[in-house]
């Protein structure tokens, strides 16, 4: 396999913390993501891992969230150590907060886990004009929330 | 998106560090690989040159035989060297460039590569070398045995000077003088034609075939010792 398996590993992870909010959990998810990945024979080496990996995982979140409806609220986010970008951070988070499940995710895959465009297209079933039409749009609520609380 | 904005995303998503992913990446196993998905693998790190030559000359042959309604056999027995040349340097890219001992400490051998390579180029050129008799033959005067022995004989002798060159000679100068070596293989093909033009009717046809089949041989042992080369560099 050609991927670099410790950089997917991470962003996998940090994939499954989003939508699962537990450490412990998120690591099981992305561990048996990559194990579903290894077993199957189907999957020919054509550049296309992490768009087989992220399908996997989102999978599993979904089918372990369905399992486990009533699970008590979410850890808290470490908060970044004395910066003097704390304030701003939790202005972010509170700001991401506000916009949809899908466009918090659509962020994330694009910015963070600097997914393709195709890629997310394919994972959540939309096109890739969709893709960029909804992240800009999530982008746009980001910042105007931020303007609003002078953390622009 | 700004820089600045991207890092502040990455810090709002970011998630607790993972506990076990030393662990586990430790004993997750290596993902496993037929040979078949293996040289079809390699497919994709030949370079397009060597794709473009093929595909050109068919062209080429195609034009002058369907279109021009010409004799295109002397033609394609003088350019067919030049596709046999980027077969000779698509197996010695690794040592011109200087890439040998770092290509022998990846994933895959050194010489697994190579012969994967060899592999899919070779195939290539029998495709197209089936692919051209029959043009070439088509306006000509010999059977089509015989004509591809015409276009044979002069890629084998291409490919046998080519792989003796690589393997005597290190860097981008054996690139360099493998083309020389078609140049010279390509004119001379013609000249031969011109000047003992009776080697070619139907009475020394057997011959030319014979020829093919020395060269064949001799195209067959250069290779081997170009594998066993690769060999010697582990152990050095």
């Amino acid at each position: 396999m050609s991927i670099d398996v410790e950089e997917q590993y991470d962003k996998i992870y940090r994939y499954c913390y989003f939508r699962l909010h537990r450490r412990e959990l998120a690591e099981d998810i992305t561990q048996e993501t990559f194990l579903r990945f290894y077993a199957q024979e189907q999957y020919q080496e054509t550049g296309k891992a992490m768009r087989y990996l992220y399908t996997i995982a989102r999978n599993l979140c979904i089918d372990t969230y369905k399992k486990q409806p009533d699970e008590p609220l979410p850890e808290e986010l470490e908060q970044p150590d004395g910066t003097e970008a704390v304030l701003t951070d939790l202005a972010l988070q509170e700001a991401l907060r506000q916009l949809e499940t899908e466009q918090q995710e659509l962020l994330l895959l694009r910015y963070v886990n600097e997914a393709s465009a195709a890629d997310i297209a394919d994972l959540l079933g939309i096109s890739r004009f969709a893709v960029y039409r909804k992240t800009n749009r999530a982008l746009k609520q980001l910042r105007a929330w931020l303007r609003e609380e002078d953390f622009a | 998106m700004r820089k600045k904005e991207r890092q502040a995303l990455r810090r709002a998503f970011a998630a607790p560090p993972a506990q076990r992913k030393a662990a586990f990446l430790q004993q997750l196993p290596a993902p496993t690989l037929t040979s078949r998905q293996f040289v079809l693998g390699q497919t994709a790190y030949i370079r397009k040159g060597t794709w473009l030559a093929s595909v050109g000359l068919f062209a080429v042959a195609w034009c002058v035989a369907v279109w021009l309604k010409q004799d295109v056999v002397w033609l394609i027995s003088a350019l067919f060297p030049f596709v046999a040349v980027t077969a000779v340097i698509e197996g010695a890219r690794a040592d011109m460039h200087g890439m040998t001992e770092l290509e022998m400490a990846a994933r895959f051998s050194h010489k697994s590569v190579l012969l994967a390579r060899m592999t899919i180029v070779g195939a290539l050129h029998v495709v197209l070398l089936c692919l051209l008799s029959p043009l070439c033959w088509l306006h000509g005067s010999a059977t089509m045995l015989h004509t591809g022995a015409y276009l044979l004989a002069p890629y084998l002798l291409t490919t046998v000077l080519g792989l003796h060159t690589t393997r005597k000679l290190h860097g981008k100068e054996a690139g360099y003088v493998c083309l020389v070596e078609a140049a010279l293989v390509s004119v001379g093909n013609l000249l031969f034609r011109v000047v003992f033009s009776t080697l070619f009717l139907p009475l020394y046809a057997d011959r030319w075939l014979l020829l093919c089949v020395l060269l064949a041989g001799l195209t067959a042992y250069e290779y081997r010792k170009q594998i066993d080369q690769t060999e010697e560099l582990v152990w050095n």
